[in-house]
């Protein structure tokens, strides 16, 4: 099957750089399709068989559109997990996987269910911390080190002690007392690190690849530049007190 | 014209006051500038020391995302210049502790306010902070557009807190452009609106890499762009609801660049004449800036013939984020932009690639401040949403990256399509100066974050050294 990537609503799911995901995914793979599916479409994913879906951090308000719109497919979205489909959310777009997210109006918004998972907004506490974690691939492949950005106005509440992204050694997890971060359940990965995940993180977006495309040993797009500037993250994010002052 | 209600003063009060103007006095005397300290120690010792002290008569506030510094100065020269002296925060700062510390620095000890008009820029964060203490008569908002993800997490967030924030007996100065800020508050009832015409460089769709005006604000629907002069900013309808752009009573109808002048009608009342305005800059934001200014300055009672004059008189040579030299025939530009701010780096960009003639590019995007501090690190998620894109132009001959930052802006330079071997990394500004290839361009840019100011200049200064051999004065 030729690779058809999907990115749901990137005019919404572009906040804090997670626009620059698919961008990187665009040079890396350029031989696979990409359809971009705007808000007004209906999903590409629901007639026709896609090899990655993503969807980016967007807002609140945008949230509560997209929960809708996504509510009658949630069937077949997990219908494709189960065939094996990649999907990243990120950010914002995470949260719609879980139950519910309760705003700090004590509006709620009902998510998707595909994880057993509640979020609670609280506009008093803007969280804005950097994260180093350690990813467990499949198979018997080494870890992979995470890096990356929380910076969220909401906590998550559940347990994904079985099917966590990957453990926290620097930050945080679902929430302040909880160290595993967001959800892995086959292909399906979700998780709250937001801005520019993949690039930032060429080894992992490797291992995306491989799984997208079934082919061992594609490199990432512009490599060598990309590891330089993931290395030297990964050594500056272990500084002790390393912080992202706002 | 609201009259801001007062709590009256107590002793708690009178104890606020006099410390902070103590600390005013002992900072003035050994020369240290203490900006917000003033207002820092009265709110500690009087929480609601902003419903107690005197406010002026008049009051303005100026919000919004980009152009508030700018315009505040601007409506302050004008009523300057027309014997209007107003209260300005330019020292005191833009938060709520910085308006607190200007109130203090113009109050009597009996803490009445000296000043019977202030201009005050407002941080939009804090306006939740300010106004419910304060009912000002005039508030203007420039425009809103996302900025510092990590402080002020998306538009619609300060939407929120701008929204719920103002003051229904406020008069509101608006942008009828921009229906993000247009849109803002409608408990406020008393309502002006400005608009700005074609101008050239305009598009058929929002330019850029990101736009937070995606989809229609009311119903979602999709959006139809007529002109667009920055960002979402221009003209729309919503091909769904009918939303479009509110009626203006400050209308620019003609921007003549060979004369400096931009004319405005007055759409309010019928019958007023067309006013032909000087402008000593005229980039868009420049002219929105402007505008804004005009509309504020007539609201509070000036005449057109009065700002015009104002104008023509040398008002309006704003402090520009824009400094350029000559150093053996080759131009040595500096343009500031906002840190962690997409839109202003982009149109900076813009800037650049519209220039003629060859160019270099020096990035020097970094925050100054935590550059410098090694258990610190900067969000780069706005590398991403800035537009890279455009230096990728044939005019753009070299590209120099620098900073603690470099690996990423590299990486993000090749994602926009730009020659790796039209790009070159320095470790600092000397370092920086000293790849530039300066014999094959016309023209040097520094691209610089705000507070890396005197980082481009040092580095500007030794590439002048380099050229001429000697310093630039």
């Amino acid at each position: 099957m030729a690779v058809v990537i999907e990115s749901l609503f990137p005019e919404f799911g572009n906040q804090g750089g997670d626009n620059g995901n698919m961008m990187y995914l665009k040079a890396s793979l350029p031989d696979a399709e990409f359809v971009e599916t705007s808000f007004s479409d209906e999903p590409a994913f629901v007639t026709r068989d896609v090899s990655f879906v993503y969807m980016g951090y967007m807002t609140e308000a945008e949230q509560e559109k997209v929960a809708a719109k996504l509510k009658p497919y949630r069937a077949r979205l997990e219908q494709l997990v189960e065939q094996g489909c990649v999907m990243l959310f990120t950010g914002s777009a995470a949260e719609l996987l879980g139950t519910s997210i309760t705003l700090a109006n004590g509006r709620v918004i009902e998510g998707l269910g595909l994880f057993d998972f509640t979020v609670t907004q609280d506009l008093s506490e803007r969280i804005a911390e950097v994260f180093l974690g350690s990813f467990e691939p499949a198979g018997a492949a080494d870890p992979i080190d995470i890096v990356g950005y929380k910076i969220q106005f909401t906590q998550a509440q559940g347990d994904n002690a079985e099917e966590g992204f990957c453990t926290a050694k620097v930050g945080f997890g679902l929430n302040r007392r909880s160290r595993i971060e967001g959800f892995r359940r086959g292909n399906l990965f979700a998780t709250w690190l937001c801005g520019p995940l993949l690039p930032l993180n060429p080894l992992f977006t490797e291992y995306l690849m491989t799984l997208v495309t079934g082919e061992q040993g594609r490199s990432a797009a512009f490599r060598e530049e990309a590891l330089a500037a993931y290395r030297k993250r990964v050594e500056e994010f272990k500084t002790p007190g390393i912080k992202m002052p706002i | 014209m609201p009259k801001t209600s007062r709590k009256p003063k107590t002793p708690r009060f009178y104890a606020a006051l006099w410390a902070a103007k103590f600390t005013l006095a002992a900072l003035r005397l050994t020369r240290h500038a203490g900006g917000q300290l003033p207002g820092v120690i009265a709110m500690k010792i009087c929480p609601d020391f902003l419903s107690r002290i005197g406010t002026p008569e008049h009051m303005v506030f100026v919000t919004g995302t980009n152009g508030k510094t700018t315009t505040t100065n601007l409506v302050a020269d004008l009523l300057a210049a027309n014997g209007r002296q107003p209260l300005i925060n330019r020292e005191g700062g833009n938060v709520t502790e910085g308006i607190a510390s200007t109130l203090i620095k113009d109050a009597t000890m009996g803490g009445s306010a000296r000043s019977s008009v202030s201009v005050m820029e407002l941080d939009e964060r804090c306006a939740r902070l300010v106004f419910p203490h304060i009912t000002p008569e005039l508030i203007v908002v420039t425009n809103l557009y996302r900025d510092t993800f990590t402080r002020n997490a998306h538009v619609g967030y300060v939407y929120d807190v701008v929204d719920e924030a103002l003051p229904a007996g406020s008069r509101l100065v608006l942008n009828a452009d921009d229906l993000i800020s247009g849109r803002l508050a409608p408990q406020c009832e008393q309502r002006v609106y400005y608009s700005m015409c074609d101008l050239p460089g305009d598009t058929t769709e929002p330019e850029g890499i990101v736009n937070d005006l995606n989809a229609c604000p009311v119903c979602g629907g999709h959006l139809r762009y007529d002109s667009c002069h920055l960002g979402h900013i221009g003209r729309v309808t919503c091909e769904s609801c009918g939303l479009t752009n509110p009626a203006s009573q400050f209308e620019a109808i003609a921007v003549d660049y060979g004369r400096s002048s931009i004319t405005v009608r007055e759409n309010a009342e019928a019958g007023t004449p067309s006013q032909e305005y000087h402008f000593s800059a005229g980039s868009v934001t420049d002219l929105y800036n402007l505008l804004a200014a005009i509309t504020t300055a007539r609201s509070l009672g000036l005449s057109a013939t009065q700002i015009a004059d104002a104008l023509a008189g040398g008002v309006g040579i704003v402090e520009s984020r824009y400094s350029e030299v000559v150093a053996g025939g080759k131009r040595l530009v500096r343009i500031a932009s906002k840190g962690e701010n997409g839109m202003a780096c982009s149109r900076g960009f813009a800037n650049i690639r519209r220039e003629e003639g060859t160019k270099a590019v020096v990035l020097m995007l970094e925050d100054y401040y935590m550059a410098k501090d090694p258990t610190s690190t900067e969000f780069i998620g706005w590398f991403y949403e800035t537009d890279f894109e455009y230096l990728a132009d044939p005019s753009i001959k070299q590209i120099v990256v620098t900073g603690v930052r470099s690996e990423d802006m590299l990486l993000r330079l090749l994602l926009a399509g730009i020659d790796p071997a039209r790009i070159a990394q320095a470790a600092d500004g000397k370092a920086a100066a000293d790849v530039v290839d300066y014999e094959h361009v016309d023209t040097v840019y520094y691209s610089h974050a705000i507070h890396n100011e005197h980082v481009a200049e040092e580095s500007r200064n030794h590439l002048a050294h380099l050229i001429e051999g000697k310093e630039v004065a």
